[in-house]
Protein backbone atom coordinates (compact mmCIF):
# COMPACT_ATOMS: atom_id res chain seq x y z
CA UNK A 1 0.00 0.00 0.00
CA UNK A 2 2.79 2.40 0.98
CA UNK A 3 4.75 1.70 -2.17
CA UNK A 4 1.72 2.15 -4.38
CA UNK A 5 0.84 5.34 -2.51
CA UNK A 6 4.24 6.74 -3.44
CA UNK A 7 4.20 5.32 -6.96
CA UNK A 8 0.69 6.62 -7.45
CA UNK A 9 2.06 10.15 -7.14
CA UNK A 10 4.09 9.56 -10.29
CA UNK A 11 1.69 8.67 -13.07
CA UNK A 12 4.24 6.95 -15.35
CA UNK A 13 5.88 4.95 -12.59
CA UNK A 14 2.57 3.61 -11.34
CA UNK A 15 1.64 2.56 -14.87
CA UNK A 16 4.82 0.46 -14.92
CA UNK A 17 3.86 -0.93 -11.55
CA UNK A 18 0.50 -2.08 -12.87
CA UNK A 19 2.09 -3.73 -15.89
CA UNK A 20 4.41 -5.50 -13.45
CA UNK A 21 1.54 -7.69 -12.39
CA UNK A 22 -0.48 -6.20 -9.56
CA UNK A 23 -3.50 -8.28 -8.64
CA UNK A 24 -6.98 -7.19 -9.73
CA UNK A 25 -8.20 -5.15 -6.74
CA UNK A 26 -4.82 -3.48 -6.27
CA UNK A 27 -4.63 -2.66 -9.96
CA UNK A 28 -8.09 -1.07 -9.83
CA UNK A 29 -7.08 0.96 -6.76
CA UNK A 30 -3.85 2.14 -8.37
CA UNK A 31 -5.44 3.00 -11.71
CA UNK A 32 -8.01 5.07 -9.81
CA UNK A 33 -5.22 6.93 -8.06
CA UNK A 34 -3.32 7.34 -11.30
CA UNK A 35 -6.41 8.68 -13.06
CA UNK A 36 -6.80 11.31 -10.35
CA UNK A 37 -3.21 12.50 -10.71
CA UNK A 38 -3.32 12.28 -14.49
CA UNK A 39 -6.45 14.39 -14.51
CA UNK A 40 -4.69 17.00 -12.37
CA UNK A 41 -1.67 16.93 -14.67
CA UNK A 42 -3.89 17.26 -17.73
CA UNK A 43 -5.66 20.21 -16.12
CA UNK A 44 -2.31 21.81 -15.32
CA UNK A 45 -1.12 21.36 -18.89
CA UNK A 46 -4.38 22.80 -20.22
CA UNK A 47 -4.07 25.72 -17.80
CA UNK A 48 -0.49 26.32 -18.96
CA UNK A 49 -1.41 26.33 -22.62
CA UNK A 50 -4.52 28.46 -22.21
CA UNK A 51 -2.91 30.79 -19.71
CA UNK A 52 0.19 31.52 -21.79
CA UNK A 53 -1.85 31.84 -24.95
CA UNK A 54 -4.18 34.29 -23.23
CA UNK A 55 -1.30 36.36 -21.89
CA UNK A 56 0.38 36.52 -25.28
CA UNK A 57 -2.86 37.44 -27.06
CA UNK A 58 -3.56 40.28 -24.66
CA UNK A 59 0.02 41.58 -24.67
CA UNK A 60 0.20 41.52 -28.48
CA UNK A 61 -3.16 43.30 -28.63
CA UNK A 62 -1.93 45.95 -26.20
CA UNK A 63 1.33 46.35 -28.13
CA UNK A 64 -0.63 46.81 -31.34
CA UNK A 65 -2.86 49.42 -29.74
CA UNK A 66 0.13 51.25 -28.32
CA UNK A 67 1.70 51.33 -31.77
CA UNK A 68 -1.59 52.61 -33.24
CA UNK A 69 -1.95 55.22 -30.50
CA UNK A 70 1.58 56.42 -31.18
CA UNK A 71 0.76 56.81 -34.85
CA UNK A 72 -2.57 58.52 -34.24
CA UNK A 73 -1.30 60.94 -31.59
CA UNK A 74 1.71 61.97 -33.61
CA UNK A 75 4.54 60.12 -31.89
CA UNK A 76 7.60 59.34 -34.10
CA UNK B 1 0.98 31.81 40.53
CA UNK B 2 -0.02 28.91 38.32
CA UNK B 3 -1.45 31.25 35.72
CA UNK B 4 2.05 32.59 34.99
CA UNK B 5 3.23 29.13 34.07
CA UNK B 6 0.14 28.43 31.95
CA UNK B 7 1.51 30.48 29.08
CA UNK B 8 4.96 28.89 29.31
CA UNK B 9 3.47 25.39 29.45
CA UNK B 10 1.35 26.14 26.38
CA UNK B 11 4.41 26.82 24.19
CA UNK B 12 4.84 24.11 21.57
CA UNK B 13 7.89 23.29 19.48
CA UNK B 14 5.99 24.49 16.41
CA UNK B 15 5.62 27.93 18.02
CA UNK B 16 9.35 27.99 18.69
CA UNK B 17 9.97 27.21 15.03
CA UNK B 18 7.73 30.12 14.04
CA UNK B 19 9.56 32.46 16.44
CA UNK B 20 12.75 31.42 14.69
CA UNK B 21 11.13 31.99 11.28
CA UNK B 22 9.96 35.42 12.44
CA UNK B 23 13.41 36.22 13.71
CA UNK B 24 14.95 35.09 10.45
CA UNK B 25 12.63 37.35 8.43
CA UNK B 26 13.47 40.29 10.68
CA UNK B 27 17.19 39.55 10.34
CA UNK B 28 16.90 39.30 6.55
CA UNK B 29 15.05 42.61 6.49
CA UNK B 30 17.48 44.52 8.70
CA UNK B 31 20.83 42.92 8.04
CA UNK B 32 20.46 41.92 4.40
CA UNK B 33 17.98 44.61 3.35
CA UNK B 34 15.65 41.97 1.81
CA UNK B 35 12.34 43.73 1.16
CA UNK B 36 12.42 45.20 4.67
CA UNK B 37 9.07 46.99 4.28
CA UNK B 38 7.34 43.64 4.15
CA UNK B 39 9.60 41.03 5.68
CA UNK B 40 10.04 42.93 8.94
CA UNK B 41 6.30 43.30 9.66
CA UNK B 42 5.73 39.71 8.55
CA UNK B 43 8.50 38.50 10.81
CA UNK B 44 7.26 40.43 13.82
CA UNK B 45 3.69 39.41 13.09
CA UNK B 46 4.76 35.76 12.92
CA UNK B 47 5.98 36.07 16.49
CA UNK B 48 2.83 37.93 17.58
CA UNK B 49 0.38 35.31 16.31
CA UNK B 50 2.43 32.38 17.58
CA UNK B 51 2.44 33.34 21.23
CA UNK B 52 0.25 31.05 23.36
CA UNK B 53 -3.39 32.25 23.38
CA UNK B 54 -2.21 35.37 21.61
CA UNK B 55 -4.56 38.32 21.89
CA UNK B 56 -3.59 39.29 18.35
CA UNK B 57 -5.93 36.57 17.03
CA UNK B 58 -9.47 35.72 18.11
CA UNK B 59 -9.60 33.94 21.45
CA UNK B 60 -12.40 32.52 23.55
CA UNK B 61 -11.87 33.83 27.06
CA UNK B 62 -13.50 31.95 29.90
CA UNK B 63 -16.35 33.93 31.39
CA UNK B 64 -16.03 36.65 28.76
CA UNK B 65 -16.63 34.99 25.43
CA UNK B 66 -14.92 35.51 22.10
CA UNK B 67 -12.48 38.38 21.88
CA UNK B 68 -11.48 39.64 18.45
CA UNK B 69 -7.77 39.89 17.75
CA UNK B 70 -6.51 42.87 15.74
CA UNK B 71 -4.31 40.87 13.35
CA UNK B 72 -7.14 38.46 12.59
CA UNK B 73 -9.56 41.36 12.17
CA UNK B 74 -7.19 43.09 9.74
CA UNK B 75 -6.89 39.84 7.81
CA UNK B 76 -10.63 39.22 7.65
CA UNK B 77 -11.42 42.78 6.61
CA UNK B 78 -8.36 43.69 4.57
CA UNK B 79 -7.72 40.46 2.71
CA UNK B 80 -10.39 37.82 3.20
CA UNK B 81 -13.43 40.04 2.60
CA UNK B 82 -12.33 41.71 -0.62
CA UNK B 83 -8.54 41.50 -1.00
CA UNK B 84 -8.61 45.25 -0.32
CA UNK B 85 -5.07 45.70 0.95
CA UNK B 86 -3.18 44.23 -2.04
CA UNK B 87 -5.52 46.00 -4.45
CA UNK B 88 -5.05 49.37 -2.76
CA UNK B 89 -1.31 48.80 -2.87
CA UNK B 90 -1.64 48.32 -6.60
CA UNK B 91 -2.89 51.89 -6.95
CA UNK B 92 0.35 53.06 -5.42
CA UNK B 93 2.43 50.75 -7.59
CA UNK B 94 0.65 51.93 -10.73
CA UNK B 95 1.33 55.52 -9.77
CA UNK B 96 5.03 54.73 -9.35
CA UNK B 97 5.56 53.09 -12.71
CA UNK B 98 6.72 55.03 -15.76
CA UNK B 99 5.62 53.00 -18.78
CA UNK B 100 7.52 55.32 -21.13
CA UNK B 101 10.39 52.91 -21.97
CA UNK B 102 7.79 50.27 -22.81
CA UNK B 103 5.51 52.54 -24.81
CA UNK B 104 8.45 53.77 -26.88
CA UNK B 105 9.51 50.20 -27.64
CA UNK B 106 6.33 48.09 -27.88
CA UNK B 107 8.05 44.82 -28.81
CA UNK B 108 9.13 44.59 -25.17
CA UNK B 109 5.55 43.57 -24.38
CA UNK B 110 6.43 40.12 -25.73
CA UNK B 111 9.22 39.59 -23.20
CA UNK B 112 6.92 40.40 -20.32
CA UNK B 113 4.56 37.73 -21.60
CA UNK B 114 7.26 35.11 -22.13
CA UNK B 115 8.73 35.52 -18.67
CA UNK B 116 5.48 34.34 -17.07
CA UNK B 117 6.15 30.82 -18.35
CA UNK B 118 7.73 29.89 -15.05
CA UNK B 119 4.36 30.31 -13.33
CA UNK B 120 2.73 27.57 -15.34
CA UNK B 121 5.75 25.26 -15.31
CA UNK B 122 5.71 25.52 -11.54
CA UNK B 123 2.00 24.70 -11.48
CA UNK B 124 2.79 21.52 -13.41
CA UNK B 125 5.65 20.71 -11.03
CA UNK B 126 3.40 21.27 -8.02
CA UNK B 127 0.74 18.96 -9.44
CA UNK B 128 3.41 16.29 -10.02
CA UNK B 129 4.42 16.67 -6.38
CA UNK B 130 0.88 15.90 -5.33
CA UNK B 131 -0.65 19.32 -4.74
CA UNK B 132 -4.25 19.62 -5.97
CA UNK B 133 -4.71 22.06 -8.85
CA UNK B 134 -6.16 24.82 -6.64
CA UNK B 135 -3.07 24.82 -4.42
CA UNK B 136 -0.67 24.26 -7.33
CA UNK B 137 -2.06 27.37 -9.05
CA UNK B 138 -1.67 29.39 -5.84
CA UNK B 139 1.93 28.19 -5.55
CA UNK B 140 2.72 28.77 -9.22
CA UNK B 141 1.67 32.42 -8.99
CA UNK B 142 4.73 33.02 -6.81
CA UNK B 143 6.44 33.18 -10.21
CA UNK B 144 4.52 36.36 -10.94
CA UNK B 145 7.21 38.00 -8.76
CA UNK B 146 4.50 40.30 -7.55
CA UNK B 147 3.38 40.29 -3.93
CA UNK B 148 -0.15 41.68 -4.31
CA UNK B 149 -0.93 39.36 -7.22
CA UNK B 150 0.33 36.32 -5.31
CA UNK B 151 -1.66 37.31 -2.24
CA UNK B 152 -4.83 37.96 -4.16
CA UNK B 153 -4.73 34.74 -6.20
CA UNK B 154 -3.91 32.58 -3.18
CA UNK B 155 -6.73 34.18 -1.22
CA UNK B 156 -9.37 33.97 -3.94
CA UNK B 157 -8.48 30.30 -4.55
CA UNK B 158 -8.67 29.86 -0.77
CA UNK B 159 -5.33 28.12 -0.55
CA UNK B 160 -4.43 26.84 2.93
CA UNK B 161 -0.78 27.68 2.13
CA UNK B 162 -1.39 31.41 1.93
CA UNK B 163 1.25 32.24 4.53
CA UNK B 164 4.01 30.20 2.93
CA UNK B 165 3.13 31.57 -0.50
CA UNK B 166 3.31 35.17 0.74
CA UNK B 167 6.66 34.61 2.46
CA UNK B 168 8.05 32.86 -0.61
CA UNK B 169 6.83 35.57 -2.98
CA UNK B 170 8.43 38.43 -1.07
CA UNK B 171 11.58 36.56 -0.10
CA UNK B 172 12.42 35.49 -3.62
CA UNK B 173 11.68 38.95 -4.99
CA UNK B 174 14.46 40.17 -2.76
CA UNK B 175 16.73 37.36 -3.98
CA UNK B 176 16.40 38.27 -7.67
CA UNK B 177 20.00 39.64 -7.80
CA UNK B 178 21.19 36.19 -6.73
CA UNK B 179 18.75 33.93 -8.57
CA UNK B 180 18.68 35.60 -11.97
CA UNK B 181 22.38 35.78 -12.83
CA UNK B 182 22.77 32.06 -12.20
CA UNK B 183 19.70 31.18 -14.25
CA UNK B 184 20.74 33.49 -17.10
CA UNK B 185 24.22 31.98 -17.31
CA UNK B 186 22.63 28.54 -17.48
CA UNK B 187 20.92 29.24 -20.81
CA UNK B 188 23.07 31.88 -22.51
CA UNK B 189 26.59 32.02 -23.85
CA UNK B 190 29.13 34.76 -23.22
CA UNK B 191 28.72 35.87 -26.83
CA UNK B 192 24.94 36.14 -26.46
CA UNK B 193 25.24 38.14 -23.27
CA UNK B 194 27.51 40.59 -25.08
CA UNK B 195 24.98 41.36 -27.85
CA UNK B 196 24.55 45.09 -28.15
CA UNK B 197 21.13 46.65 -28.65
CA UNK B 198 21.00 50.27 -29.80
CA UNK B 199 18.25 52.27 -28.12
CA UNK B 200 16.16 54.32 -30.55
CA UNK B 201 12.92 55.04 -28.75
CA UNK B 202 9.92 56.52 -30.51
CA UNK B 203 8.45 59.61 -28.97
CA UNK B 204 5.61 58.92 -26.55
CA UNK B 205 2.95 61.61 -26.51
CA UNK B 206 0.98 62.56 -23.46
CA UNK B 207 -2.19 61.35 -25.17
CA UNK B 208 -0.66 57.89 -25.54
CA UNK B 209 0.36 57.86 -21.89
CA UNK B 210 -3.19 58.75 -20.86
CA UNK B 211 -4.99 56.39 -23.22
CA UNK B 212 -2.67 53.47 -22.44
CA UNK B 213 -4.00 52.59 -18.95
CA UNK B 214 -7.59 52.89 -20.17
CA UNK B 215 -6.94 50.65 -23.18
CA UNK B 216 -5.10 48.04 -21.10
CA UNK B 217 -7.93 47.88 -18.58
CA UNK B 218 -10.56 47.38 -21.26
CA UNK B 219 -8.61 44.76 -23.22
CA UNK B 220 -7.50 42.79 -20.18
CA UNK B 221 -10.96 43.05 -18.65
CA UNK B 222 -12.71 41.72 -21.74
CA UNK B 223 -10.30 38.79 -22.21
CA UNK B 224 -9.81 37.94 -18.53
CA UNK B 225 -12.66 39.41 -16.45
CA UNK B 226 -11.19 37.99 -13.26
CA UNK B 227 -8.20 40.31 -13.74
CA UNK B 228 -10.26 43.52 -13.76
CA UNK B 229 -9.63 44.39 -10.12
CA UNK B 230 -5.89 43.70 -10.42
CA UNK B 231 -5.28 45.35 -13.77
CA UNK B 232 -7.85 48.06 -13.12
CA UNK B 233 -6.32 49.30 -9.89
CA UNK B 234 -2.81 49.16 -11.35
CA UNK B 235 -3.89 51.18 -14.35
CA UNK B 236 -5.96 53.54 -12.21
CA UNK B 237 -2.82 54.42 -10.29
CA UNK B 238 -0.95 54.92 -13.53
CA UNK B 239 -3.72 57.13 -14.93
CA UNK B 240 -3.56 59.34 -11.85
CA UNK B 241 0.15 59.71 -12.52
CA UNK B 242 -0.07 60.41 -16.22
CA UNK B 243 -3.15 62.64 -16.41
CA UNK B 244 -1.11 65.64 -15.26
CA UNK B 245 -3.93 67.24 -13.26
CA UNK B 246 -3.76 65.13 -10.09
CA UNK B 247 -0.21 65.62 -8.92
CA UNK B 248 -1.13 65.65 -5.25
CA UNK B 249 -3.18 62.47 -5.58
CA UNK B 250 -0.37 60.84 -7.54
CA UNK B 251 2.11 61.86 -4.86
CA UNK B 252 -0.20 60.54 -2.15
CA UNK B 253 -0.68 57.25 -3.97
CA UNK B 254 3.04 56.75 -4.55
CA UNK B 255 4.09 57.63 -1.04
CA UNK B 256 1.54 57.80 1.75
CA UNK B 257 -0.94 55.25 0.41
CA UNK B 258 1.70 52.77 -0.68
CA UNK B 259 3.59 53.02 2.59
CA UNK B 260 0.49 52.87 4.79
CA UNK B 261 -0.87 49.81 3.02
CA UNK B 262 2.55 48.15 3.01
CA UNK B 263 2.78 48.75 6.75
CA UNK B 264 -0.55 47.03 7.35
CA UNK B 265 -0.17 44.33 4.71
CA UNK B 266 2.93 42.76 6.19
CA UNK B 267 1.54 42.37 9.68
CA UNK B 268 -1.83 41.29 8.32
CA UNK B 269 -0.33 38.47 6.25
CA UNK B 270 1.28 37.13 9.41
CA UNK B 271 -2.15 35.88 10.51
CA UNK B 272 -1.67 33.05 8.02
CA UNK B 273 1.69 32.19 9.59
CA UNK B 274 0.31 30.41 12.63
CA UNK B 275 2.30 27.33 13.51
CA UNK B 276 -0.47 24.89 12.66
CA UNK B 277 -0.64 26.21 9.10
CA UNK B 278 3.02 27.03 8.49
CA UNK B 279 5.10 24.30 10.08
CA UNK B 280 4.71 21.48 7.60
CA UNK B 281 6.49 19.61 4.84
CA UNK B 282 4.31 21.46 2.34
CA UNK B 283 5.86 24.79 3.41
CA UNK B 284 9.31 23.49 2.57
CA UNK B 285 8.04 22.21 -0.79
CA UNK B 286 6.44 25.58 -1.49
CA UNK B 287 9.70 27.38 -0.75
CA UNK B 288 11.43 25.07 -3.20
CA UNK B 289 8.73 25.52 -5.82
CA UNK B 290 8.92 29.30 -5.41
CA UNK B 291 12.59 29.16 -6.31
CA UNK B 292 11.73 26.93 -9.28
CA UNK B 293 9.19 29.52 -10.42
CA UNK B 294 11.69 32.36 -10.43
CA UNK B 295 14.34 30.29 -12.17
CA UNK B 296 11.96 29.12 -14.87
CA UNK B 297 10.61 32.64 -15.36
CA UNK B 298 14.14 33.79 -16.12
CA UNK B 299 14.88 30.83 -18.35
CA UNK B 300 11.61 31.22 -20.30
CA UNK B 301 12.33 34.89 -20.93
CA UNK B 302 15.87 34.18 -22.16
CA UNK B 303 14.80 31.27 -24.34
CA UNK B 304 12.03 33.35 -25.91
CA UNK B 305 14.57 36.00 -26.84
CA UNK B 306 16.80 33.33 -28.33
CA UNK B 307 13.83 31.99 -30.31
CA UNK B 308 13.11 35.47 -31.67
CA UNK B 309 16.75 35.83 -32.67
CA UNK B 310 16.28 32.98 -35.15
CA UNK B 311 14.06 35.32 -37.13
CA UNK B 312 15.49 38.75 -36.39
CA UNK B 313 18.19 40.53 -38.27
CA UNK B 314 18.99 42.85 -35.34
CA UNK B 315 19.54 40.38 -32.54
CA UNK B 316 18.06 40.77 -29.10
CA UNK B 317 20.27 40.25 -26.09
CA UNK B 318 18.63 37.22 -24.37
CA UNK B 319 19.17 38.79 -20.96
CA UNK B 320 16.51 41.35 -21.83
CA UNK B 321 14.06 38.45 -21.86
CA UNK B 322 15.01 37.68 -18.28
CA UNK B 323 14.05 41.22 -17.33
CA UNK B 324 10.47 40.37 -18.26
CA UNK B 325 9.69 39.21 -14.73
CA UNK B 326 7.79 41.59 -12.58
CA UNK B 327 10.53 42.30 -10.02
CA UNK B 328 10.81 45.98 -10.88
CA UNK B 329 13.34 47.61 -10.99
CA UNK B 330 15.72 45.00 -9.61
CA UNK B 331 15.60 42.70 -12.60
CA UNK B 332 16.42 45.50 -15.05
CA UNK B 333 19.39 46.51 -12.90
CA UNK B 334 20.61 42.92 -12.73
CA UNK B 335 20.51 42.63 -16.52
CA UNK B 336 22.36 45.93 -17.01
CA UNK B 337 25.00 44.89 -14.50
CA UNK B 338 25.56 41.56 -16.26
CA UNK B 339 25.69 43.27 -19.64
CA UNK B 340 28.28 45.77 -18.41
CA UNK B 341 30.33 42.90 -17.05
CA UNK B 342 30.52 41.27 -20.47
CA UNK B 343 30.96 44.58 -22.32
CA UNK B 344 31.35 47.86 -20.41
CA UNK B 345 30.02 49.77 -23.43
CA UNK B 346 26.78 47.79 -23.62
CA UNK B 347 23.80 49.74 -22.33
CA UNK B 348 20.76 47.54 -22.02
CA UNK B 349 19.07 49.33 -19.16
CA UNK B 350 16.26 51.03 -21.07
CA UNK B 351 15.43 47.84 -22.99
CA UNK B 352 15.48 45.92 -19.73
CA UNK B 353 13.28 48.51 -18.02
CA UNK B 354 10.80 48.25 -20.88
CA UNK B 355 10.68 44.46 -20.49
CA UNK B 356 10.51 44.81 -16.71
CA UNK B 357 7.43 47.06 -16.68
CA UNK B 358 5.88 44.87 -19.33
CA UNK B 359 6.34 42.02 -16.89
CA UNK B 360 4.34 43.98 -14.33
CA UNK B 361 1.34 43.99 -16.66
CA UNK B 362 1.87 40.40 -17.78
CA UNK B 363 2.14 39.11 -14.21
CA UNK B 364 -1.15 40.72 -13.30
CA UNK B 365 -2.68 39.21 -16.43
CA UNK B 366 -1.29 35.82 -15.42
CA UNK B 367 -3.05 36.18 -12.08
CA UNK B 368 -6.25 37.06 -13.88
CA UNK B 369 -5.91 34.11 -16.25
CA UNK B 370 -5.43 31.72 -13.36
CA UNK B 371 -8.43 33.14 -11.52
CA UNK B 372 -10.49 32.90 -14.68
CA UNK B 373 -9.45 29.37 -15.69
CA UNK B 374 -8.84 27.40 -12.49
CA UNK B 375 -12.33 27.59 -10.91
CA UNK B 376 -13.80 26.07 -14.06
CA UNK B 377 -11.31 23.20 -13.86
CA UNK B 378 -12.08 22.44 -10.25
CA UNK B 379 -15.69 21.49 -10.92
Amino acid sequence: MGLFHILGRMPLASSVGIIGGADGPTAIFVTGFVSGDTKGLFSALTLAWQGMAGIFVVMVAIAAIVWLLSRMTGGK
Amino acid sequence: MGFILNGVMAITWQMLVMWAVGGLLIWLAIKKDFEPALLLPMGFGAILVNLPESGAVNQVMQGVGEQRGIVQWLFEVGIEASEALPLLLFIGIGAMIDFGPLLSNPKMFLFGAAAQGGIFLTIIAAVLLGFPLRDAASIGIIGAADGPTSILVAKVLDSPYFGAISVAAYSYMALVPIIQPAAIKLVTTKKERAIRMPYNPTNVTKATRILFPIAVTIIAGVVAPASVSLVGFLMFGNLIRECGCLERLSDTAQNNLAQLVTLLLGITISFSMTADKFVSVQTVLIMGLGLVAFVFDTICGCLFAKLLNLFLKNKVNPMVGAAGISAFPMSARVVQKMAAKEDPQNYLLMHAVGANVSGQIASVLAGGMILGLVPGMLG
